[in-house]
């Protein structure tokens, strides 16, 4: 099981008032599975996210991600976890915008400590696992959407994470782009990689193996 | 480390004029610095080279009245001790006392060549150990020699100085001066090498070189009594064999000439005393280097203003680039590495400014020293505590905005795009 959460709850303050945004949530996934999210805005996907992502912690419930209880870790090695086990994908890229496609993809190795060669050749395999082996020295703005996103998913991949996480990754593409970028999860899926994705597009949900619904903070599985 | 270098360049080269416009007060905190002690230095350098002397290591031994230099010997003073042939062979054979020499000097005394008066000048009456100990050379013509002294010969030497102001320029060998009325043939020019020049041994010699380059007689100190009749004291210059040996060397002979000095029946209170020139460089150069520090501390307030400016570029810096910090967070870069990130760009940021002000530093002091023509010396040491001085700064105000930008929250940091 690379994803056990156990009823998990997470709350916001505004202020002084807590106000409620996950409400019990129990959800597991297998290895190498691929779920899709679907919920309206404001129901709590992208709070769910960010704690399946180890970038924040639930305010009650367990979570093991791949056998690890979360709850009993450090930030550095909360950081750790992001950096070996998990790739991010986001809406909108968030891609440095000074830097090349190739060391946009470099950067998780440098977290990592991996030597400046072998930095470079697994970059350039993960440019070319998402097609791009031609636009490897191209800066973000030269680039399209669809290019854009390829190279984030580059970088979500080049460290070998177990476990892929986007959210809404095509929200911000047109068709096309939207569609190969789709055929690259499915593939990267094929090859072993663990997918959760959120997306509001029954279509792109329609690629995933399992549905998960959010409504309100609260979790119902769909077949 | 390499990566964050890299990193930081970047930043720093991608806001040229921002850039340049942070590290302006560092620049010119550490180019005032530099400045200033390059100045100082040179300056107290060659304070220390005109007193010393290139190698000469002479000593002044003085009389004193009390604490007072004996100045003026115009009055018939029969208690003024003179120093007789005994003690003189005594001094010289001191262990650390390669040469020394005894004789008369006055200023403003009634010198003229044919009716052009010349009283600025000094008139010395020399042994003939004096050229040798001061370090002079004959120029033209010939020094005195012993049958000058033996035969009271009314002969004078002049320096270079002399042959401009008096005889402006032209040849005075064979020309007649008078010293109070008392006809003296000049029979040669003495100067001293360019090496030696203007090397001064005491104090009052310095300032007399500052007021006075009329220029030096020189006459037998046998003749002495011609123009200016009176048995009178006799000023002492000694070389030591080292620079080391300067000061024990003047004591010894001080204390030769003092055993004769009878303060007892005569009611008085004289005694010879040596320069010691060490203590005396060291007390000038200690001046001028507190006067260097509090110059230096006025500097620094423009390296505090430079840091708070750093502090503040940096905190614009850490909020315009959140979702990047954000994002690095996301992918696995742990807090210290975030912090080591904005760290080292804050200290580039500034070394770079203490850079360019040490260059800009060090020419201002050539400039200075090229329009007052004081002299300045490049201090190694001053230029390598300014780039790590102005590093640490970096460092103290970066550190602030860096522990800002390690603790964001990265949800937070993503959301804000
Ligand atoms: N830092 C926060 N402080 C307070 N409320 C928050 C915070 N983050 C999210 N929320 C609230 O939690 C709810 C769920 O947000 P989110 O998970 O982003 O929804 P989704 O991604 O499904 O659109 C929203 O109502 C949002 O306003
Ligand atoms: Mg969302």
């Amino acid at each position: 099981m690379i994803l056990d959460l156990q009823g998990i709850c997470k709350n916001y303050y505004q202020g002084k008032m807590e106000v409620p945004v996950l409400h019990d949530v129990s959800f597991t996934m297998e290895e190498g599975e691929y779920v899709a999210i679907m919920g309206p805005s404001g129901s709590g996907k992208s709070t769910l996210m960010n704690i399946i992502g180890c970038l924040d912690k639930p305010s009650k419930g367990n979570f093991f991600l791949d056998g690890q209880d979360i709850s009993k870790c450090s930030e550095n090695q909360m950081s750790d976890l992001r950096l070996h086990k998990i790739g991010f994908v986001f809406q909108s890229y968030h891609l440095l915008p000074r830097q090349s496609a190739l060391a946009n993809v470099e950067m998780p190795l440098t977290y990592a400590r991996v030597p400046k060669k072998e930095r470079r050749e697994r970059a350039l395999r993960a440019l070319a696992r998402v097609d791009l082996s031609e636009r490897v020295n191209f800066r973000p703005n030269q680039l399209s959407g669809g290019q854009m996103q390829r190279v984030a998913i580059a970088r979500a991949i080049v460290n070998n994470p177990k476990l892929l996480l986007a959210d809404e990754p095509t929200g911000a593409l047109d068709s096309k782009s939207g569609a190969q970028v789709m055929e690259l999860f499915q593939k990267l899926n094929e090859e072993g990689i663990s997918v959760l994705m959120i997306t509001h597009d029954a279509d792109v949900a329609a690629h995933a193996h399992r549905m998960v619904m959010i409504r309100d903070g609260m979790l119902l599985e769909k077949e | 480390m390499f990566e964050n270098l890299r990193l930081a360049i970047q930043g720093i080269w991608s806001h040229k004029m921002r850039s340049f416009l942070t590290m302006l007060g560092i620049i010119i905190g550490i180019a005032s610095i530099i400045a200033i002690v390059s100045t100082i230095q040179g300056t107290s350098e060659q304070i220390k080279e005109d007193l010393i002397g290139a190698g000469l290591n002479s000593v002044n031994i003085t009389l004193y009245d009390g604490d007072g230099e004996v100045g003026f010997y115009g009055d018939s003073n029969s208690a003024t001790p003179v120093i007789t042939e005994d003690q003189k062979r005594k001094v010289r054979k001191l262990e650390n006392v390669v040469n020394a020499t005894f004789y008369y000097s006055r200023s403003w005394s009634n010198v003229y060549y044919l009716d052009k008066s010349f009283s600025s000048g000094t008139v010395l009456g020399v042994d003939q150990e004096y050229l040798g100990t001061k370090g002079y050379v004959v120029q033209t013509g010939r020094g005195f020699v012993e049958r000058d002294y033996k035969q009271f010969n009314k002969v004078a030497l002049v320096d270079t100085n002399v042959v401009e102001t008096l005889f402006l320029g032209e040849n005075p060998i064979g020309k007649v001066l008078e010293i109070e009325q008392q006809p003296f043939t000049i029979v040669g020019i003495i100067t001293q090498p360019d090496d030696y020049l203007p090397k001064m041994n005491s104090i009052s010699d310095y300032e007399e070189m500052m007021n006075n380059t009329a220029g030096s007689i020189l006459i037998p100190d046998k003749c002495w009594p011609i123009p200016y009749r009176f048995d009178e004291p006799q000023n002492v210059i000694i070389r030591a064999d080292s620079t080391d040996s300067m000061s024990s060397a003047g004591k010894s002979t001080a204390d030769i000439l003092n055993a004769n000095i009878d303060n007892q029946t005569n009611q008085t209170n004289y005694s010879y005393k040596a320069d010691d020139i060490m203590e005396k460089v060291r007390s000038m150069q200690k001046l001028s280097e507190s006067t260097s520090q509090q110059l230096i501390w006025i500097a620094s307030i423009s390296l505090l203003v430079g840091g708070i400016g750093v502090m503040n570029i940096m905190l614009v810096s850490v909020t315009e680039r959140t979702s990047e910090i954000g994002l690095k967070k996301a992918i696995g870069a742990r807090k210290k590495t975030i912090l080591w990130q904005f760290l080292t760009e804050a200290s580039m940021l500034t070394s770079f400014g203490g850079l360019i002000g040490v260059l800009s530093g060090i020419g201002l002091s050539k400039m200075v020293s090229k329009l007052t023509g004081t002299p300045s010396a490049i201090s190694i040491p001053a230029i390598i505590g300014s780039v790590v001085f102005s590093m640490l700064i970096g460092v103290i105000f970066g550190l602030m905005p860096s522990v800002k930008a390690a603790n964001l929250n990265p949800i937070d940091a993503l959301r804000s795009e």
